[in-house]
Order: C-alpha cells, then structure tokens, then sequence
C-alpha cells in the first residue's frame, strides 16, 4: 500500500493530509473533487484512498462506490466532518470524524493494511 | 380581522333579501372575521351575520323552533347584555354549560371574563375588549378555563345585534373548544422548528470541523519544527486544546443534530438506572436526596447505554441545579399509556417505556419550557445549552420524545420516551407503508420526510384530511414504495434529505414515470436552493415551518390543477378524434 489518493474540496486539507503522508513515506495523488479522483485514479490507480465526504459534485460516497466498482477491494479511510454513520459497517472502510490528528492518517492505513 | 374603527361602525343593511319586514335581518361576514383564528366552518365564513339587527328585543319569547335549536345545538351559544352594569351574560344555552361545566345560575348575570385565568393572553382580551366598544364583531382563539379549572383553547365568535335603528341591543358569542388541534398543531410546529434547527447545526458543525481540521493539523506541523523553543511548543500546546475544546463542542452540536454515531443494544432501563446510580449520587452532592421509583418487570428497550447515561446525567444535574439549596429527586420508570402515547405524543403504534426525573426545584415558565431543548439556549450563567439538545438529539434518534412538564414554583418532570425492544430482531426503522382504508377514489400521497416526528405528524395530518399517505424515511425508500404500490396521485417531499437522492432529483425521478404528478416539495431554506443552483421552478414549494391549513390548501390546489388539466387534456383529445 504505498499509493494513496487523497480527496478533499479543502485545499488546505488535502495538502496537509498528503504532506503528513508524504512525511511518512507513501506517495501521494492529490485531487479536490470525486470527479477528479476518479479521473486521477484512472491514469494512476491507487492502493488506498484517504476521502471527504460532502463534496459538491460527486461526494465522497459516491466516489468510493465507483472506485470499488474497479477495485471492490480497496482500502477507505473517510474522514468528514460529519460522522458518516452508513459506511461504518462497509469492509475495509475506516470513518473518522474531522478534526483527526494527522498522525491517526498513518496508523489507520496501517490498519487497514494488516486487515489484509 | 377588524372591521373599521368606532367611528365606522357598519350602519344597518339597506337591502334585508327577499325577507319580510318584520324579520331581523343581518350584515354578512364577507369572510372578513377569521383571520389566524379557528373557523368552525373550515373555511372563512362569508354568509353568516357578523351584525344582527332585530325587530323585537327581548329574550321572553322562547316559543318557536329557533329557540328549541339553540338548546339543541351542540354549538356553545351565550347573549350579553352591554346596556347593564359590566355587560353580563344574559343567556347562556345548553352546549355552552356542558362546554364549560357550570350551571346556569353560575354564569347568568357574570361578565364572560368569568373563562379566564392566568395563561390567558391579555392582548387577545384586549382586542375582544376592543371590538366590543366598538360594536363590532371579533374572532379569536383565546385560553379559557371549565368550572373546574381545566384548561381549554376557545375559538370564540363575538357579533352584536342591534335594533332596527342601530341602537345596541346585545352581543351573541359562540365557542368551540380547539385544545386538541391547538396542540396537535403546536407540537408539530415544535418538531418542525427542532427539524430546521438541527440541520442548521449539523451544517454548522461539520464547516466548523473542517476548520478545525486545518487548524489542529497545521498545528501539528508546526510542533514538528519547534522542538528546541519551549515558549512555542507551550504556545501550541495552548492552541491545541483550545481546538480540542471546539471539537468536543461540534461533537455535541452533532448529537444534538441526530448524527451521532450510536451503538444500540439491547438493555433494561431499570438495571441502567440502578448500575448508574451510585455514580449519580457522587455527581449530584450531598444535598440532593436520590430516589428511585422502577417499575418491576419493565420491558426492555433497545438503545446505546453510553449515550443513554450521558442524557441521564444531563436531566439529574439540570435536577440538581433547580434546587440550589437541595431536595429530592426521583428517577422512575414505567410504561407508556396508550392513549397519552398516540394523543400527546403521534408516536408510531407500539409499547413505549418511560424514565423520568422529578425535581422539586423551581420549575420553568411556559416559554422557558418550550425553548429548553434549543441548542445554545440556557437560564444558567455558565451553562453552554446544549444539555437538554443533545438529550433530545439523543432521544430522537433513538426513536422516543422527550417531554417537559414544567410549572414556575412547583417543580420539573423530564420523561424519556423509548419504544421498547422487538421480541425479535426486526428493523426498528419506521413502517415504509401505511395504508388507510379508503375506496379507489381517495387521492394516494406519498409522503418523504426524514425526521420521524415530523413525517409522522405530516402523515396523521393528511390522514385527517382523508388522504391514502404512504410515507417514505429516504428517497430511495420512496422509489421503492413507487415500485410497489404503483402510481400516486401527489408526491410531498422534504427538499433536504440525506442519502444520494434529495427531494429534487426523487421529484425529477418520480416524474420520468408520471409526467403530470404534483409535487410540493417543503424547506427550511429557500435560500439554500438558490445557491445550490436547484431549479425548483417545475414544483411548488412550500417553506418550513408549515402551518397544517397551508399544507391541506396546497395539496387541494394542486389535485384540482391537475384534475382540470387532465379534463382539458381529455377534451381536446375528443375533439381532434
């Protein structure tokens, strides 16, 4: 899992999330719409995704079901700033309530990772 | 509602019909008198008088059948006499004793102010006061009080009657008691307000969480570069838990929205109760003397027991804060009456438990009590007011009420209502479908709405109307009810929902499959779908919160629209073949 895509509408956001991952050793796609995401992962798909919920446009739920689509096992970690309480029990999925402390980024991706 | 000052008092009608000479005769409503009050006619009052002028004066000649009809009549009837001392009650019929409980010889001879007591509002007796100097008539919804102190809303009608040449001779007045619409419609104004309050703070708390998220992370960043400066990691650290403070607060506005994130299991209120009282005891002081009065063998309910403490706790110390200088406070359980439960409450059909807590504190005006469960709302000087709205939150979206009865001087009671937990594990989620008896012909509505309460309330409200409401939580639950139960004749939906399809996109879909349906679509924020760049111009829309006759008109308007068109439609269709 060394690819991770992250999205988020909040510029200020995505780059501290991918800066923090970035920190940590991942490479790092950056996208600030589910449109772009899904674009983005076409030409470069991605072990993981790091992603807002409310976004105008497609939203982060929407985004994840597309991507699944492709690849029904990739790993999710949802951060929003409302809890998003339907994806809990969605597998492979991980969804925190904003504010989270970038270091939590890392070990949930971890997790993700040993849940196979 | 008013009909001129008292210099324009209306004159005697020129023209008094086809009737003989010798008849009173009257001056018609015009639909001018009802305003925001009850009509009992269901719809403004046109024809009947609102000034009477008679022939013959006098209450002797009780000979005829109108006088046997105004005995009959289950309409409560009384006649004044403003040309004695204090203007009393001259007569008072049948309907109007069994009405307010008193004998005739009690209200003979006694002004009508005998009904009014303290909550009755002085600027509604101000404007009856009014309308009766000026020899006008008035319609008014007015809080009046039975013989045995009973509260009681009246939609009070109030017209004089005069002699032939405009002397005033009396003042007629018929009531009608509304108290169950009055809070039937309160409640749901209620649950409407508590609707549109917490979307805005979901909202609010979300935009406030991703800046925090912007904060707190670029202060981790910043604690990365400042390990060797004390007085900036001190700085940080400051910072940090100022935003860690702004975060447990969105995550109270988030409860308060219903958006919290629950983990409902099986449990028995009493055992909750007695496992959590040792802590309460420590948390309420030596002052307050803990009681606990549980039902044996109450059912058991499914909530989050975490949750359900913390909204225990939040009413005990309110309890406690009631009584600065202590006394007693009882927790009990018991289960639900069946009749308070669809009466008070419009819950869904089904066994509920109720806990409650009973102070002997201070207690809460009227107002206070409507607004205590208003996030930011508080009578305490440090309190935050968000106690008793994530109480709420809570309660709701754990599918119960929460109920405050509350009277200055005497103390509070809070009950948390609570379904109790299906035998076995069935969806507690509403009933997608709820069908009425109706014949084929009864217009089909279906209903979408988020909010349990208020889709509940929508639903009993349309039901009253005559309506066959299948009502819906999602727009998702909505097409599938389509596919199921086929067409509708109008659909009613909230515009906000959660889930992919808002009640745009459902009314859009909905209209791929049947072009000519209604739709009224309701919202809290007409502003909101400008700026989302919704085009409601193809629905009509209703702001929240709605008044019921608001919504019942609407939904006339818009069958018999689509009636005519279609008959329209038919015709020409005749005509061309």
């Amino acid at each position: 899992m060394r690819h991770v895509l992250v999205v988020d509408d909040d510029p200020r956001i995505a780059e501290l999330f991918a800066s923090m991952l970035d920190g940590a050793g991942y490479r790092v796609s950056v996208a600030l719409s589910g449109q772009a995401a899904l674009e983005r992962d076409a030409a470069d798909p991605a072990d993981a995704l790091v992603s807002d919920l409310a976004m105008p446009g497609m939203n982060g739920r929407e985004l994840l079901a597309a991507l699944r689509e492709r690849r029904p096992q990739l790993p999710a970690l949802i951060v929003s700033g409302y809890p998003g309480n339907d994806l809990v029990a969605l597998p492979r999925t991980r969804v925190l309530l904003k504010p989270i402390r970038l270091v939590q980024l890392v070990e949930h991706l971890e997790a993700l990772q040993r849940e196979g | 509602m008013t009909l001129g000052s008292k210099d324009t008092r209306p004159p005697p009608p020129e023209q008094r019909d086809e009737s003989d000479p010798g008849d009173a005769f009257g001056l018609p409503a015009q639909g001018q008198l009802d305003g925001d009050s009850f009509s009992p006619l269901g719809n403004p009052g046109v024809r009947h008088w609102q000034a009477g002028y008679v022939t013959q004066a006098g209450l002797e000649d009780r000979s005829s059948v109108f006088f046997a009809a105004v005995e009959m009549t289950r309409m409560p009837m009384v006649i004044t006499d403003p040309n004695q001392p204090d203007n009393p009650i001259a007569f008072a019929n049948k309907a109007f004793l069994d009405l307010t409980g008193y004998e005739e010889e009690q209200v003979v001879g006694r002004n009508c102010r005998m009904l009014q007591g303290e909550e009755t509002d002085p600027e509604t007796v101000a404007e009856v006061r009014r309308a009766v100097q000026e020899q006008r008539a008035v319609a008014v919804d007015i809080l009046n009080y039975k013989a045995d102190g009973t509260k009681f809303w009246n939609a009070l009608f109030i017209g004089p009657v005069f002699d032939e040449d405009g002397r005033l001779l009396y003042f007629f007045a018929s009531q009608v008691d509304i108290t169950r619409r009055r809070l039937s419609e309160q409640s749901f104004r209620q649950a409407q307000k508590m609707e549109a309050v917490g979307q805005l703070t979901a909202g609010l708390a979300h935009d406030f969480n991703n800046l925090l998220q912007v904060v707190t992370g670029n202060l981790e960043v910043a604690e990365l570069h400042c390990r060797d400066n004390p007085a900036l990691a001190t700085a940080i650290g400051n910072a940090q838990r100022a935003a860690e403070s702004g975060a447990r607060l969105t995550q109270q506005l988030l409860t308060f929205a219903r958006k919290q994130r629950l983990d409902p299991r099986r449990l028995n209120l009493n055992g909750l109760v007695v496992d959590f009282s040792e802590m309460a005891v420590r948390a309420l002081g030596d002052r307050i003397d803990l009681r606990l009065d549980l039902r044996p063998g109450l059912p058991s309910c499914t909530l989050d027991a975490a949750h359900m403490e913390m909204a225990l706790l939040n009413v005990l110390l309110n309890a406690r804060d009631a009584m600065p200088d202590g006394g007693v406070i009882t927790v009990g359980t018991s289960v639900l009456d069946e009749r308070r439960r669809s009466e008070r409450h419009h819950l869904q059909p089904g066994q509920y438990v109720t806990l409650c807590v009973i102070d002997e504190g201070d207690g809460m005006s009227p107002d206070v009590v409507n607004r205590a469960a208003d996030p930011f709302f508080t009578t305490k000087p440090l309190g935050t007011g968000l106690g008793l709205a994530m109480v709420h939150g809570f309660v709701q979206q754990s599918h119960g009420r929460l109920e405050i009865d509350s009277e200055l001087g005497r103390g509070t009671t809070v009950r948390l209502i609570f379904p109790v937990a299906a035998e076995r594990s069935v969806n507690p989620m509403p009933g997608n479908l709820t069908l009425n008896e109706g014949d084929d012909a009864t217009p089909r509505i279906l209903l979408v709405e988020d909010s349990d309460d208020v889709r509940q309330l929508a639903e009993s409200h349309l039901r009253s109307l005559g309506y066959r409401v299948f009502s819906a939580a999602s727009g998702e639950q909505a097409l599938r009810l389509l596919d199921e139960q086929g067409a509708m004749d109008l659909l009613f939906t909230d515009v906000m929902m959660p889930g992919g399809i808002n009640g745009l996109v459902l009314a859009e879909r909905m209209r791929e499959r049947l072009p000519d349906l209604p739709v009224l679509l309701a919202t809290g924020y007409t502003d909101e779908l400008a700026s989302q760049g919704l085009n409601t111009a193809a629905f009509s829309v209703i702001g929240k919160p709605y008044r019921r006759a608001e919504v019942a008109e609407r939904i006339r308007a818009l069958l018999d629209e689509r009636d005519t068109a279609s008959r329209v439609r038919a015709d020409t269709f005749r005509h061309e073949g």
